[in-house]
């Protein structure tokens, strides 16, 4: 699954490490979304976009 | 509890449990060992000695699985552990079951040491599984 994370997080000026702190994952599941290599819960999605104040369906896609 | 989860991480390629990640950590491992050295090497009653090494012993499991317990794991982690424990499981049963079957075909019983390799061999193979499982899903996701 491709993801617009670190492209939304550059605009917020957010680090890998302080994404994962606000939506309570480790570091490496930051990184392993960013490289599209894990498909995240619906929760964490949701979460994710929240924090990036965007909908889901902008970050992530299919 | 007295041991920190933050003193800890978990085991991931090298078995099961806790490894210490700071110094507070290798600090209560080495005071857990020299403790159990210590009632170990007392020339006292071995009833006495056998109950106060059980009482420590089981003081420090307890203790290990409140920290383990306590240490928060994300979804991927939870997952990739799930997978890991499930992976290593399988090789466990599998092997244990072939082991009876050695053993049954030997046709006599085996006794203390004859055992220990029937008894460690489903242990290092469900290890070697879930380190091996750990190191693919950390490579490619899940």
């Amino acid at each position: 699954m491709k993801t617009r994370i670190k492209e939304f997080r550059a605009k917020f000026n957010l680090t890998q490490e302080e994404l994962a702190d606000k939506v309570g994952v480790r570091r490496e599941t930051i990184v392993f979304l960013e490289k599209g290599s894990y498909n995240p819960s619906l929760k964490l999605a949701h979460d994710v976009a929240r924090i990036l104040k965007a909908k889901i369906e902008e970050i992530f896609i299919l | 509890m007295i041991g920190q989860a933050k003193w800890f991480t978990r085991r991931k390629y090298t078995g099961w449990g806790l490894m210490p990640r700071t110094w507070q950590g290798i600090a209560y491992v080495v005071v857990v060992a020299g403790l159990i050295a210590f009632l170990l090497g007392l020339q006292i009653d071995p009833t006495i000695k056998l109950v106060a090494t059980s009482v420590l012993a089981i003081l420090v499991v307890f203790d290990v699985l409140s920290v383990m317990a306590s240490m928060k794991l994300d979804e991927r982690e939870q997952k990739n552990e799930a997978i890991a424990e499930r992976n290593a499981s399988w090789v466990m049963v599998a092997s244990i079951a072939l082991s009876i079957l050695y053993v049954t075909t030997l046709g006599k019983e085996l006794r203390g040491e004859e055992l220990m390799p029937v008894l460690i061999l489903p242990i290092a193979l469900g290890a070697i599984v879930k380190a091996l499982t750990h190191f693919i899903l950390d490579r490619t996701g899940v």
